[in-house]
């Protein structure tokens, strides 16, 4: 257990009812059965929605489609809780079906052939058949085949094209809960049920690509290939490298970081005026080929968080003052200043405020996603007690922590979390290198961290973060981050084989993330569902 | 004083009665000749349980009770709550209110606080910027944010694609300094004010005239919309039947998915009133928009806006409409309401309301006499609302609450004593009607349209700013008191809270 003090974060993290951290694989799992938990059905997220519409109809992202409300326990957005449906977003999702609706008269005859042939009854079978499959994740029951097919006979009835009465179905069919939800068949209770090849076929696809499957898995999943453990594994592996997984990879990073995608809007314009939309989009743009590029690569964690390199285009490499370069490009940068993800600009610019970085943000980021620490929110009078400090003209980060720890009921917290993020303020609100504060006034960095019963003394962002990729906690932190991005809830008692699995993998790779990923797939809990 | 008598009120241009099924795009029916209302697919009001919308009506007129002051007020009916006489003029400035006297609730003792914030020196400016918006200006003296017609619009629309709200300019001329709109929409940009012109305004909601040609053919838009409620049905069906196939939190999800489908669906059906008609346009007289410069043709012409109001909630194109009389401005003489030429010379409004804090004054007298006709327009809007039958049977008046305020107290610029006159939904006035309120405690305008919004259904919603007067982020310029209060005492006061609760009515 770590020796934190009260009242800021209450413990190792754990939903486990016995507050255990990471177990032992043999400690932690079941010889004679599978360790499975729940995963309780949800609705599509905004980000799903998006790449589902892509993929069944080339179409762009819909802003229609309803987002999360509030925030996840888990800091993913897949929730079940966070994406439950109330009478607006109901009428968005009717609105969003309808724009899909309105644009397919202009592409049916590349998604439906024979539209441009016979245009009739068969056809649009042939529809519910191929896209109505693919929407559905599996083929349409008899009932659903029915339904869609009346709204369609109706319309054609009434005078509609044949493209319209289409478009009048799909707009019914895209807000069927067999569409809109990632939903599984009870299980008896009477111990864990392996999933079927077609739910099997739904789980990869939404983990790595988040979004439906192929017609090559959904085939696959059809013909009841997937129960078979190799072939779920193959079928991971290929769906890895596929292009696709990007998603899943940054969606997965820039929701364990807390970042937003970075916008003009987001940052203060009289002191950003360089931040255009076209730099905007490079660095997020350079963000989603870093991550992506180190869990292909085979990168562990501990050169996850240290590796000097970053990708640029001609834009980012102005950014950072180096070579020109023609193309997106792998580069080295200064190994005395720059350590891998956190230092990427899309997180710094993240973790900080419009106007001004925030050590509060970057060093809250180190405890609750780096090291899983619980923490609890800010107090109600946080604000207001910060405003009455009497603070110096241009306060440095560090005069602000010091005058913050001064106060007896604020040193708890900001002891823990302000030394991280006062080790990144080197990197300014839009994530460049700074020497000095804008005043002229010096930055210190030199500082300890006090993680459970140790202190580790760094000099500043490289030393801290060689020593966090070299932590066992934090890669079991890690672990333990996939698996809720997976499963989309914290992990429960139900699930600490999975956990242990997951952390072994990484340990027995000395800490590949491409293993971590793909060890999922291994999991019971992945394969299996507890008994209602 | 004699009255000329107004030849569109009460002999009213008989509107077009309008196909419902060419209003709906009714399956097999006719092209829907309203662009606009084809968004709007006519539904029941959220919240509205007996079927009914609730509809809210904002009349806007300028410099507040225009003549006196606080110890001599020729607006006010009463000097205390209570019940009018059954007989004789309201008032002075109300004379003309003599024909709903039982239809309307008149209110002393609301403030427009909030211009009290700003610091501004200029007397209309921030006035105009704040009654509506009941929120500061922005620091560049725009807006603060929407007027509560918008507002009001947001929580009471049947559907995001219905208009929150519609302002109709109550005159056929353009606005001037002293008159700019004072209705805001979404963060305090341009309210949505269709033309002053009665017969563009009528095309610009109602779509151009029917024609004998056979109907366009529907687009798959029309199709879409025509369909949603059948769409929903279905797709609640299958929400139903697939939650009794899976465990009991996935249960849940989907039970709450489709109570909320069901609601979504209820509000598709048809709430067109039987009366819903469009307003004929052939009726409408030519004249030259250059030929109003002194309000010359507000009463022969302003009824046909009035109407064009009254069909927009008739038919449904919104739930809130504002009404914006621009006949106080500068510029206006009222030349209907005098016999023979008006004694107001022109471009001299203004200055003649400054001059008028004595009402027994010949100017404040002629004054008095120019403003009754602002009170019978309004009396013409509460007659038509009444005439009209709604969905549920009753008048349409009954389900429309009708709020008529000023951006100012007094003519002389005080913003203090907002002239209130509510009518319409009898339902919603725990105290009955025809009598005078004097609020024994100095309320806001956020005050009282927050009980707009509690009267038609919307109890919890709270408008405008919050926190108090002296909130210093809430203050652009510092405060400024009424020095034309003779009260007892200082009523801007750092302390003084933007909501005090409910107000009772």
């Amino acid at each position: 257990m770590l020796a934190l003090p009260s009242g800021c974060y209450t413990g190792a993290e754990s939903t486990r009812s016995d507050g255990a951290g990471v177990e032992d694989i043999e400690d932690a799992c079941d010889p004679d059965a599978p360790d499975a938990g729940l995963r309780d059905g949800r609705r599509l997220s905004r980000a799903e929605y998006q790449y589902v519409i892509g993929d069944l109809f080339d179409l762009p992202p819909s802003e229609r489609y309803p987002g999360p409300f509030g925030r996840s326990a888990t800091g993913f957005s897949t929730e079940p809780a966070i994406n439950v449906v109330g009478e607006v977003s109901v009428e968005d999702i009717m609105l969003a079906a309808e724009d899909v609706a309105l644009a397919l008269p202009d592409m049916l005859d590349a998604l439906l052939p024979c539209a441009a042939v016979a245009a009739d009854t068969a056809c649009a079978q042939e529809y519910l058949a191929t896209t109505g499959r693919m929407a559905f994740r599996r083929t349409l029951t008899d009932a659903e085949r029915t339904t869609l097919l009346t709204v369609f006979e109706d319309e054609r009835a009434d005078e509609a094209t044949f493209a319209e009465a289409i478009g009048v179905m799909t707009a019914q069919m895209l807000q069927m809960p067999a569409f809109l939800y990632v939903m599984e068949a009870p299980t008896a209770n009477d111990g864990p049920r392996r999933l079927s090849s077609v739910e099997l076929a739904s789980r990869l696809s939404f983990y790595l690509w988040n979004s439906i499957p192929d017609v090559e898995l959904l085939d696959r999943a059809e013909a009841g290939a997937l129960d078979d453990d190799d072939a779920v594994l193959a079928e991971a592996q290929r769906m890895f490298d596929d292009p696709r997984s990007r998603r899943g990879f940054s969606r997965f990073f820039r929701e364990w970081t807390q970042i937003e995608p970075l916008t003009v809007g987001s940052k203060d314009p009289t002191q950003f005026p360089e931040l255009t939309d076209g730099l905007a989009d490079a660095i997020n743009n350079s963000f989603e080929r870093y991550v992506t590029g180190a869990v292909r690569s085979g990168t562990t964690f501990a050169e996850l968080l240290t590796d000097p390199r970053t990708v640029v285009d001609a834009e980012l490499a102005e950014f950072f003052g180096i070579d020109p370069v023609d193309d997106w490009t792998v580069v080295d940068l200064p190994g005395d200043r720059y350590a891998g993800l956190v230092t990427q600009p899309a997180v710094m610019a993240g973790l900080a405020h419009a106007t001004e970085t925030s050590y509060v943000l970057r060093g809250r980021f180190v405890r609750q996603r780096l090291l899983c620490e619980p923490h609890l929110p800010p107090p109600g009078n946080a604000m207001t007690a910060f405003g009455d400090l009497e603070k110096p003209e241009d306060p440095t980060g560090r005069d602000l922590s010091t005058l913050v720890r001064a106060r007896g009921d604020c040193v708890g917290c900001h002891d823990l979390i302000d030394p991280a993020g006062l080790a990144l303020e080197h990197f300014d609100a839009l994530g460049r290198w700074r020497d000095n504060y804008p005043s002229g006034r010096s930055i210190e960095t030199e500082d300890t961290l006090r993680i459970g019963t140790e202190e580790v003394s760094f000099s500043g962002p490289v030393e801290l973060m060689t020593h966090l990729g070299a932590l066992p906690a934090a890669q079991e932190c890690f672990a333990r981050q996939v698996f809720r991005y997976q499963a989309s809830r914290m992990e429960t008692d139900d699930d600490a084989c999975a956990v242990a699995q997951l952390a072994s993998a990484l340990d027995e790779s000395d800490g590949r993330l491409d293993e971590a990923f793909l060890a999922v797939v291994r999991t019971d809990a992945f394969k299996y569902r507890r008994g209602d | 004083m004699a009255h000329r008598t107004h030849e569109p009120v009460g002999d009213q241009p008989k509107p077009n009665r309008i196909d419902r099924r060419r209003f709906l795009i009714g399956a097999g029916g006719a092209a829907l000749a309203l662009p606009m209302l084809r968004e709007f697919a006519p539904r029941t009001a959220r919240g509205a349980e007996d079927g009914a919308p609730r509809r809210v009506v904002v009349v806007h007129h300028f410099h507040g009770r225009m003549t006196g002051d606080s110890a001599n007020d020729p607006w006010s009916p009463m000097g205390s709550t209570g019940a009018y006489p059954a007989t004789g003029p309201l008032s002075p400035l109300l004379a003309s209110l003599g024909d709903i006297r039982d239809r309307i609730v008149t209110i002393d003792g609301v403030d427009d606080l909030v211009r009290h914030m700003t610091g501004d020196a200029d007397g209309h400016r921030s006035a105009n910027l704040t009654a509506m918006t009941c929120a500061p200006p922005t620091a560049g003296f725009g807006p603060g944010g929407p007027s509560f017609d918008y507002a009001a619009g947001l929580l009471l629309r049947a559907s995001q694609s219905q208009r929150a709200s519609i302002v109709f300019p109550a005159s056929p001329s353009n606005p001037a300094y002293y008159d700019p709109l004072p209705f805001f929409g979404a963060g305090g940009t341009s309210g949505y004010a269709v033309s002053p012109s009665p017969s563009e305004a009528l095309v610009e909601i109602f779509g151009a005239p029917p024609t004998d040609e056979p109907p366009p053919a529907r687009t798959l838009r029309d199709r879409l919309v025509a369909r949603r409620a059948s769409i929903l049905d279905g797709v609640a069906g299958e929400y139903t039947a697939l939650s009794r196939k899976v465990g009991a939190a996935d249960r849940a999800q989907l039970e709450q998915h489709a109570e909320f489908v069901r609601m979504l669906e209820s509000h598709l059906g048809s709430t067109l009133s039987a009366d819903c008609m469009r307003p004929d346009e052939s009726a409408i007289p030519s004249y030259d928009p250059n030929a109003n410069t002194a309000g010359q043709l507000d009463a022969s012409i302003t009824p046909y806006q009035i109407e064009n109001l009254v069909m927009s909630l008739a038919c449904d194109a919104t739930r809130v409409a504002a009404l914006h009389f621009q006949q106080t401005d500068n510029t206006s003489t009222f030349p209907s309401a005098f016999d023979g030429a008006s004694p107001i010379p022109a471009e001299q409004l203004h200055t003649m309301i400054h001059d008028s804090t004595n009402p027994s004054s010949s100017t404040a007298q002629i004054i008095t006499q120019g403003f009754s006709e602002v009170g019978r327009l309004f009396t013409h809007l509460i007659t038509r609302l009444g005439e009209v039958t709604d969905v549920d049977g009753a008048p349409l008046l009954d389900n429309t609450l009708v709020v008529w305020v000023s951006e100012m107290g007094y003519g002389g610029h005080l913003n203090f004593n907002i002239p209130v006159v509510l009518a319409g939904m009898p339902s919603a006035f725990a105290g009955g009607q025809a009598r005078h309120i004097v609020l024994q405690e100095r309320r806001t305008m956020g005050d009282l349209f927050t009980k707009v919004l509690a009267m038609v259904g919307m109890a919890g919603n709270t408008f405008g700013a919050q926190g108090t007067v002296g909130d210093t982020g809430l203050g652009q310029g510092g405060l400024n008191d009424w020095a034309g209060f003779q009260g007892d005492g200082p009523f801007v006061t750092p302390s003084r809270p933007l909501h005090a609760g409910d107000l009772e009515i």
